[in-house]
């Protein structure tokens, strides 16, 4: 069974991970700057894409760590946390851009609303299906397709948004950066602090910890894995939401706009090994940066074929991924 | 007596952990072999490494007289080298006859007869007559998972035996069982070691290994410390300190 | 086994197939062996996924092959003029072909990795044949496909197409079943249930996944190119992420235990939700809905509902 590698399990195997995931990054440096000097990209333009990617990677690290989570509890991946993210961002739509609440209360009823939704679906979606793994997939298939295509039916087909919330820009010299979107990096990573907290300081945290081990170990301890898993679903997918809830003031809003983020997620989860917070972070960052900083050159779409490419290949070589256990 | 098995350096490392040093190993063809070792010496990643699960990082394995380092497992059947799991016993959803019946796969020819009719009668009592062999012939029709875990192991070995091995690798056959059952078990494999199948065992039982096996590897940290008769191995130094600890104080004098 | 119960089961399926044979000419409107028709066309694509299932493979691609079928036969009846009869086999054979091609890559992996690649596969394929220009109709899809002639016989009418479908239905029903209840289906269902086992008793397992995957997809590429003639026209989004999603929900709400199971769950589903056709939302909606409901209340699927029922009038409602 999967288990969520504890950061100090990490350290024991990852002197030559770390070594490796340097390695990439040098390379991946090197890449950039050949690219700047030969002329293809102007280093302001890079620069930006390389923050606007870190910013993009620090919404996926949301999406990923919840499904990591979930993940060391039930051993699949959850394939309903799109439409979890979708339903953030509409969320704000109503609070926020129709009946003029406050941002920050809106996200806190964001998360609320969606941890309450995660027990919800632990405890009448998942909890009846005894740890059966492929019925739990295909049941999470069916949820996200029952959430998405409701989403069409009750919000409509055309894309919506939402007003911003953070205006202006600040300027660096050559370039200048939204600060709508900077403000996701510290948003994310004040909860980034909290989740590591809640995991790694708290009793209910090592309760999880020690449910996605081994659950009857776990159990014969007295944790009570029901509740357990409730309170991780109820923190993955209020994160998930929150994910949703901070792009929404960025872009469009729309019933599908949570597929590729998940998609995007389920790579990144998989490059940084199945059940690694750690491997999800680094990879969620790699991630954004190569697609933001790919879009510019090729195009959404090549770029998005490229990572899928380049991925593939990285799971021939190492089909634990990068912080993974075979 | 033909040396059947042998490994020569036999080595695996999982990344800075070495499980498997050097080891060099004979077993004669007929004989009951035991590989015994503490918890984690690299037992099962022997099985694992010769039955072809896992390939060597060094070393070669011949089985008898080919060289089968890097074979797949699927191709070890068909050369008479059957093993057995620790953990996995058996086809849960299958019926006790279903899983006997599995073990002859490599022994099925593929005819028009075999790929689109029910297994034939005559298939069904070669199945029974080895479920007889290991007493659970009353249990033809149970679901595997219904069994209790002696008689699951004993279904095991039954679907190794339909495979007709020329050595049999069995990884903690008596684990789980009560006395009678060992003793059972124990006679059925000695049936079969008279029958001129080679047994390789795994076993934690220390009683059963000494009563029974002609010859006994002993493994520690990956490598091989011991080898011998029951006897030898009893008296052996080395391997009481790793099965009994040491006396601290003038170990680290 | 010559035991009453086998036979009383054998001879109500004989009278069925007797009755849905003689349809046709008892039925006035075409409205009703029209349906049948489809409900024929995705029993074939439930039951040739089936192979997957059994044997451990989460298969998200099945309609790519059934796009595969679909597109070949009317290309090569197209472009290259060959009869169409023929070209409804060779459609199959064409999925068959790139199904053993694109198997012996991606069958190598496990569980999760294997169900997520299927899923680029289809939506790919889907993508390709939305760009395929000329040749496949691009977005606007595929039309002039001519008329289908077998072994002679112009088929053209409803009840024509009904009477074919029927007999291709029988054809995969038949072999399948086969299979199944032969060694191949059982190494099949011994793969899904111990790859570790089933080596160690000979069981080569990547022969016997890219068996699986490939017999399927070649049921699946002849629904395929029984489904372009029948249809007269193709569009490429009617194959893509959700038809395969679809034609998984027809094996999981009929029931993985029993061939029945994708045979009843695609005739139920398809009957159903033939007036919400068209209605994508309420469509995937409805699908996805009867899925989770089947799931969580029903594990096994529709066909152990009798079994359920029987069960509980003997031993009363569980408290």
């Amino acid at each position: 069974m999967h288990s969520i590698n504890t950061l100090k399990m990490d350290r024991q195997i990852t002197g030559s991970r770390y070594f490796k995931a340097g390695v990439t990054v040098i390379c991946l440096v090197g890449v950039f700057a050949a690219l700047v000097l030969s002329g293809q990209i102007a280093l302001p333009a890079l620069i930006l894409s390389i923050i606007y990617g870190v910013a993009g990677g620090s919404l996926y690290i949301l999406i990923a760590l919840g499904l990591t989570l979930l993940f060391g509890m039930m051993n699949i991946i959850q394939f309903s946390h799109g439409a979890i993210y979708m339903l953030g961002a509409f969320v704000v739509y109503y609070f926020f851009a129709k009946w003029g609440l406050p941002y920050a209360v809106v996200l806190i009823l964001v998360f609320i609303f969606l941890a309450v939704f995660g027990i919800f679906v632990e405890r009448f979606l998942y909890r009846p299906l005894r740890g059966k793994l492929e019925a739990a997939l295909v049941m999470f298939l069916g949820l996200s397709m029952l959430l998405e295509s409701s989403g069409f039916l009750v919000f409509g087909v055309t894309l919506k948004s939402a007003p911003g919330v953070f205006p202006g820009l600040i300027n660096f010299g050559f370039i200048s950066i939204s600060v709508e979107r900077m403000a996701i990096i510290p948003i994310t990573a004040v909860l980034l602090l909290g989740f590591y907290f809640l995991l790694y300081r708290s009793r209910y945290g090592k309760a999880m910890r020690a449910v996605s081990q081994d659950t009857q170990a776990a159990a014969l301890q007295g944790i009570n894995v029901h509740q357990i898993r409730a309170l991780a679903f109820a923190l993955s997918f209020g994160l998930a939401g929150i994910a949703g809830a901070l792009v929404a003031p960025m872009g469009f809003i729309d019933a599908a706009m949570g597929a590729r983020p998940l998609l995007m997620s389920i790579i990144i989860i998989i490059l940084g090994g199945l059940g690694s917070f750690r491997g999800a972070i680094i990879a969620a960052i790699i991630v954004g940066v190569f697609e933001s900083v790919a879009t510019v050159f090729v195009g959404s779409d090549i770029a998005y074929l490229l990572l899928f490419v380049f991925v593939l290949v990285f799971l021939i070589f190492r089909p634990a991924g990068l912080f993974g256990s075979a | 007596m033909a040396i059947q098995l042998s490994t020569v350096g036999l080595t695996k490392n999982f990344g800075a952990l070495c499980a498997v040093k050097d080891l060099d190993l004979e077993i004669q063809s007929g004989k009951l072999v035991a590989l015994i070792g503490p918890n984690g010496a690299g037992k099962t990643t022997v099985f694992n490494l010769i039955s072809g699960f896992l390939k060597p990082d060094r070393g070669r394995i011949h089985f008898k007289g080919k060289d089968i380092t890097g074979f797949k497992p699927h191709q070890l059947p068909k050369m008479g080298l059957i093993r057995t799991f620790q953990l996995t016993n058996n086809f849960p959803n299958f019926t006790v006859m279903d899983n006997v019946l599995l073990g002859r796969h490599h022994r099925t020819a593929f005819t028009p007869r075999t790929i689109f009719y029910r297994p034939p009668t005559h298939e069904k009592q070669e199945a029974m007559g080895v479920l007889h062999l290991v007493g659970l012939d009353t249990l033809a029709d149970e679901m595997a998972t219904n069994l209790a875990s002696g008689q699951q192991k004993r279904l095991q070995l039954a679907v190794a035996l339909m495979a007709h091995p020329e050595l049999l690798m069995l990884d903690e056959p008596l684990s789980g069982m009560t006395p009678e059952e060992i003793n059972f078990l124990l006679q059925s494999i000695k049936n079969v070691v008279g029958k001129g199948v080679t047994v390789f065992l795994i076993e934690h039982n220390m009683k059963a290994v000494m009563r029974i096996c002609e010859h006994i590897i002993v493994l520690d940290f990956g490598a091989k410390i011991a080898e011998g008769t029951p006897e030898y191995i009893q008296q052996h130094p080395q391997v009481i300190e790793i099965y009994l600890g040491i006396d601290e104080e003038k170990h680290y004098a | 086994m010559l035991n009453t119960k086998r036979w009383s089961k054998m001879a109500l399926f004989l009278c069925l197939m007797i009755a849905l044979g003689l349809l046709p000419l008892y039925v006035d409107q075409p409205y009703v062996p029209h349906i049948l028709t489809t409900v024929f066309i995705n029993i074939m694509l439930a039951v040739s996924l089936r192979c997957s299932l059994i044997t451990g493979l989460f298969n998200i691609s099945h309609a790519a092959f059934f796009a595969l079928g679909a597109y070949g036969s009317a290309i090569l009846a197209i472009q290259f003029g060959i009869p169409s009869g023929v070209s409804l086999l060779l459609g199959g054979l064409i999925a068959a072909f790139s199904s053993l091609l694109i198997g012996v890559v991606i069958l190598r992996l496990r569980g999760i990795y294997f169900a997520m690649v299927s899923i680029a596969i289809v939506e790919v394929i889907r993508v390709a044949l939305n760009k395929g220009g000329a040749l496949t109709g691009g977005y606007s899809g595929l039309g002039n496909i001519p008329a289908l002639t077998v072994f002679g016989n112009n088929i053209t009418g409803r009840d024509e197409f009904y009477w074919l479908g029927f007999v291709l239905m029988l054809i995969t029903i038949f072999v399948l079943y086969r299979l199944e209840i032969g060694r191949i289906g059982m190494t099949w269902k011994a793969i899904s249930q111990s790859e570790n086992i089933a080596a160690s008793v000979g069981v080569n397992i990547m022969l016997y996944k890219t068996i699986a995957f490939v017999i399927g997809s070649f049921f699946a590429g002849l629904a395929g190119g029984f489904f372009a003639y029948f249809q007269g026209f193709l569009g490429p989004d009617t194959f893509g992420f959700f038809p395969s999603v679809k034609i998984l929900i027809y094996n999981y709400v009929g029931g993985t235990a029993l061939l029945a199971g994708p045979i009843g769950g695609a005739t139920l589903l398809t009957l159903i939700s033939e007036p919400l056709r068209g209605f994508t939302y309420y469509e995937v909606i409805f699908f996805s809905i009867a899925l989770i409901a089947v799931i969580v209340f029903l594990p096994g699927g529709i066909i152990t509902l009798p079994q359920k029922l029987r069960l509980r009038k003997k031993y009363g409602y569980p408290t």
